[in-house]
Parts: structure tokens; sequence; C-alpha cells
């Protein structure tokens, strides 16, 4: 329990120390969102790209991984999809955007600090293959989901083609994406790091977890706790029990996974919703307030279900 | 390659990477405040904190603060000298240009290069010499402008009472005060909490260094020639040859320590130094133009302590 306190309380510590920055205007909103931009744009990608450089020899094929979280995604994203409908009785157009929040963790600003902490420099390479995936993946899944439905409706603003194209666009240019493409290929080459340059990302990425973390912290005092509670309850519940649940059977019994792989996939799986989720929700204006407010919600109720899980998994692996 | 390159490079990289995210617009534009709010408010004093409450020391550092102080004080006459006889400038110019060649960014490239440098162990000094630095050079320099002022605005009492709230509200200084305290209750840090300020500490030597760089893009090149060469001369080359003439000659200072105050000397003119010029409306240009051309020249000057002072 003692090594679960001395993960959880530094991570949800930092992240606190920011949610409370902001609240008692300590630092500015703005502060948080630049801090931010600094996180997610300079030195995570930094971490990413040194991450790609560093990786070892894997224990086990790669592509198993991928097709785990690949098939969890799918699944969990086919269930909501259908409760969308039967269980919460809203237009099928809303579906992309509650789906979005029930599979977009928080990989980046949360997941992986907590998986570095938790399990060192050796989730480094499955932490690059989960996060590269994740992303890609589910912007087009998600665009291509309402644009589908649109279609459907006769709703029809600009073609799909065009809609994924920007998704791809964007993608391109996305700065978790590029690090993590740009370290593989690099990597490829065989040519090394110059040290100078090496040590110059070292310093950047030794901010990456604390101001993501903090940040993330300022960040959650804007979001507004509204919307329906039933839609609310149901993301929350999803992302943070069921995808997890998801995860962890397909991992085991479908796909055999190594347990280091096993436990970093569950622990990805089981983060609270992301702000990935609110940034679609808020492009097609569908289930925006539910989204926004299930970040909040299941931020807070991620400091239970992590100590839970990070327990569990200690426990199984002792 | 040798060894002081490394540290020196991805340093002065790092400025310049922030630098140029400043000039491209990569962050949205209220970033410089952001960054150096987060360094300054979180980040240092984070640092700060830690240092103080975790120290092992019986006697305060007298020696490391004679030595550094020692050679600000002169460095001080000298640029208020240089000031009326050299450059034939009104006494009211003094106290900022004399600010100017003695306030060095301590804060944003000192704690950065000595870590870089010299490792954890400079931990210890530097936080000794930033938790003075501020509150005495602003002490002596308010001082020296209320007795040059043409017109006398304010009296001494009301300076210092100013001077003093502005001191309290500070976070760098209440992260020093908070470990000291901390440190003589004798609770000790918990492994956890040491953590959390571990992690935000580190993250400072990055955002300090990127936030220098986006700074800088405010700052030109600019001011009188005669009183810009001479600020520049005192700040990177007279005060730190001082300050290493007093600690190895004739103060009693470890090596790390030595190397630490050498270092911080040599910082270039800090953005407070600028503020306070801003301030009184003295040299104002002339402090602008220190900060740019003084941080762009500390790639040299810092090469050369570093190489000198041997590393770690």
């Amino acid at each position: 329990m003692l090594a679960i306190i001395s993960i959880v309380v530094p991570v949800f510590g930092i992240l606190g120390l920011g949610f409370l920055a902001a609240r008692t205007n300590y630092l500015s909103e703005g502060a948080g969102r630049t801090i931010a931009e600094f996180a997610f744009k300079v030195a995570m990608p930094a971490l990413l790209f040194r991450a790609m450089l560093a990786i070892g020899p894997l224990p086990g094929a790669p592509w198993r991984l991928a097709a785990a979280y690949i098939v969890s995604i799918l699944v969990v994203w086919i269930i909501t999809t259908v409760a969308t409908r039967v269980l919460l009785h809203r237009p099928a157009i809303d579906a992309p955007s509650i789906a979005m929040g029930a599979v977009f963790g928080n990989t980046v600003m949360l997941g992986i600090p907590l998986t570095i902490m938790t399990f060192g420099p050796d989730a480094a390479a499955p932490i690059a293959l989960l996060i590269s995936i994740d992303t890609p993946l589910l912007w087009i899944i998600a665009t291509l989901h309402i644009e589908f439905v649109r279609r459907g409706t006769a709703d029809t603003k600009g073609s799909a083609l065009g809609a994924l194209g920007q998704v791809l666009f964007d993608l391109a240019r996305n700065p978790i994406v590029v690090p993590l493409i740009a370290g593989s290929l690099w990597r490829l080459t065989g040519i090394g790091i110059p040290v100078l340059l090496d040590r110059l990302l070292e310093i950047l990425a030794g901010a990456a977890v604390p101001t993501a973390l903090f940040s993330l912290g300022l960040s959650l005092a804007a979001y507004k706790i509204k919307g329906q509670a039933a839609t609310l309850s149901f993301i929350v519940l999803v992302k943070l029990l069921i995808y997890p649940a998801v995860a962890y059977a397909l991992a085991v019994w479908v796909f055999d996974l190594p347990p280091l792989w096993t436990s970093i996939l569950l622990l990805f799986a089981a983060m609270p919703v992301g702000a990935n989720a609110y940034l679609f929700a808020i492009r097609y204006d569908r289930a925006v307030n539910s989204v926004s407010a299930s970040i909040a919600v299941s931020t807070a109720l991620a400091v239970m279900t992590i100590v839970a899980l990070l327990y569990v998994l200690k426990f199984h692996a002792s | 390659m040798s060894s002081v390159m490394t540290v020196v490079i991805p340093v002065f990289a790092l400025i310049a990477l922030g630098f140029a995210a400043g000039r491209f617009g990569y962050f949205s534009s209220d970033a410089v405040k952001s960054i150096n709010d987060y360094t300054f408010s979180m980040a240092v004093p984070a640092f700060m904190f830690r240092t103080m409450a975790k120290l092992e020391m019986e006697q305060p550092p007298v020696d490391l603060w004679l030595a550094f102080f020692g050679a600000a004080a002169m460095t001080w006459l000298l640029a208020t000298l240089v000031t009326l006889k050299v450059l034939k400038r009104p006494a009211a110019d003094a106290p900022s240009i004399a600010m100017s060649s003695c306030f060095g960014n301590v804060v944003m490239l000192g704690i950065p290069m000595s870590i870089a440098a010299f490792g954890e162990k400079a931990a210890v000094p530097a936080a000794m010499l930033v938790s003075l630095h501020t509150p005495t050079l602003f002490f002596v320099g308010t001082l020296h402008q209320v007795f040059t002022a043409e017109q006398r605005q304010a009296t001494l009492a009301s300076t210092a009472r100013e001077l003093f709230l502005e001191l309290a509200r500070n976070p760098i200084i209440l992260g020093i005060v908070a470990g000291t305290l901390w440190r003589l209750t004798g609770i000790g840090i918990h492994p956890t909490l040491d953590r959390v300020l571990l992690l935000l500490g580190q993250s400072s030597v990055a955002t300090a260094l990127v936030g220098l760089g986006l700074s800088l893009v405010t700052f030109e090149i600019k001011g009188q020639a005669p009183t810009l060469s001479l600020i520049l001369l005192l700040k990177l080359i007279v005060m730190p040859t001082l300050a290493w003439f007093l600690a190895t000659r004739l103060f009693d200072v470890s090596p790390v320590a030595t190397a630490v105050l050498v270092l911080f000397a040599a910082m270039p003119t800090g953005a407070n130094a600028y503020l306070f010029a801003m301030r009184s409306g003295r040299a104002v240009n002339s402090a602008s133009g220190a900060v740019a051309l003084g941080t762009l020249l500390a790639v040299f000057t810092a090469a050369v302590v570093v190489s000198v002072s041997g590393m770690k």
C-alpha cells in the first residue's frame, strides 16, 4: 500500500496543487492554458522522442498489444453507441461524442506520468505504442462515425472525405504524434543521438510530468459540472469501469499479453476522460455539457479507482 | 567534446528555443507571463522550500555571503563612480546603472546553470545566495534612489515599508521562509512530499530557460553605447572577478560554493534590474540593452567560469 501511496499522492498532489492554484486565483486560468501548451507542445514531445530512441527489446509481439487495445476500443465504442439509443434515448448523432467521452482517456497528461512512475523506464515502449494508436485512431473513428450518421440524416455540410482529410491534416501536425514518428524514424537510421541534443531533450523531458499534471489541475477548475445526469454517469461508468474491464478481459483471455503489458494496457484504459473528447464534442456541438462535466467528475473519481487498480496490480504481481 | 560545452550549449539552446517560440508565435500570446508565473510562483518556490527544509548546516554561510555581496558592493560603488566621472551622467542615474551592473539573473539562469554544471550539491549555496539576493540589492538600490532623487517623492520609511510588503508577497521568499520554519519544527520531509517538491523543482530548469528566452523577445538592444558597454563590463567581467578574488583570497568558502558564487556573480543582468530602472525612469534603455545583449554574451562568460571552476 505504501508503494501505491508514493505513486498516487505525488501525481494527484501536483494535480491538486494546480487545481488549488486556479481556485484561489494564485495563478490565472490563462496560465493554465499556457503551461498546458508548454507541457503538450514542448516537454511531452521531448519525452516521447527520447522514449522512442531508447526503446529496448520488447517482451512480446507488439502487434498483440496494439490489437488488444484496438479491439477493446471498438467493443466499447459499439456498446456506447447502442446504449446511447437504447438506454439514454438520445439521437444517433450524439453517439460519437458520448463514445469519445467514454473511450478517450487522459493518456498523455495523466497516463504517461502514472505509468512511468509505476513501472519505470521499461514502460516507455508500450506507452509509446499505445499513445501512437489512440489519438489518431479515435479521431478517425469518431469523425467517420459522425459523418456517416450525418449522411443518414441528410444533415450534410461539406463532404465526409473533407472532414476526414482535415483530421488527418491535424494529426500530421499533432505535437504528440509527430515526435513519435520522428523518434522511430531516427532510431531506424541508427545514427544515434548527439550528446548535446540529448541533454537538451533530457532537461525538457524532466519538466513534462510536473507541468502536465499541474496544468491539468489548473484546467479542471474551468470545467463546470452540468449536463444530463444520466449521460454523465453513463460516460463516467464506462470510462472508469467497463472499458478497463473489457481491456483486461481481452488482454488476458484473447491476446495472452505478458503481465507488464496487461498492467500498462489496463492502467491506460482506466484513465479518466481526456480533454480531446471535449474538443471533439465542441467541434460538432454534440453532448458538450455532459462530456465537459465527465472530465471533471471522472478525474476526481479516478483518485479512488486508480488506487484500487494499482492495489490489484501490485497484489497480482507479488 | 569538453564537458563545459555539454553544460553551456544545452542551457543556451533552451533559451534560444524559447526566443524562437516567442518570435514565431508557437505559443499563444500570453505565454511569457504564464510560463514565468509557473516558474516563479510554483517551481522555484518548491525548489527553495525543499532545499531549505532539508538543509544540514550548523551556521549561516557568512563567508559565502560576504564574498558575494562584498563583490556586489564594490561593483555598485564602481558603477556609481563610472556614472558620475566617466559617463558624466547625473547622480540620479546611478542607482539604475548600478542595479543593471549588479543584479544578475540568478533565478532563471543561475539556478539552472549551477545545477546543470555542478549537480545537486550546488543547490544549497544557490539557495543561500538567492535568499538574500533580491532583498539586499533592492534595498540598497531603493535607498540609493531615495537619496539621489531630484525631488523627494517618498520618505525613507515609506519606501522601506513598500519594499518589505513587496518581498513579503514574493513566492520565492515565502518558499525560503516556509522551508526554514519547516526545518526548525524538526518534522522532516516525508518521502512522498519530497517527491512532489523534487518533481516541481526539477521542472523549473526547463520552464525558467524557455521562459527566459520567451521574455527576451520584448527586450531590445538599445541605450547609449558607452553606458551599455560599461554595464556589461562590470556585470560580466568585473563582478565575477571580484567575487572569485574575495572567495579564494579573503574568505573561507568551499570549492563547490566558490564555483556557484562566481557563476552567480557572472550572470547577465536580470529582468528585475529593468523593472527597477522603469520605476525611476532612469537609464531604462540601457537596462533593456543590458538584459538582451548581456544574456547573449553570457554564453562566453559562463563557459569561462564553468571551465575555470572545474566540473563536478
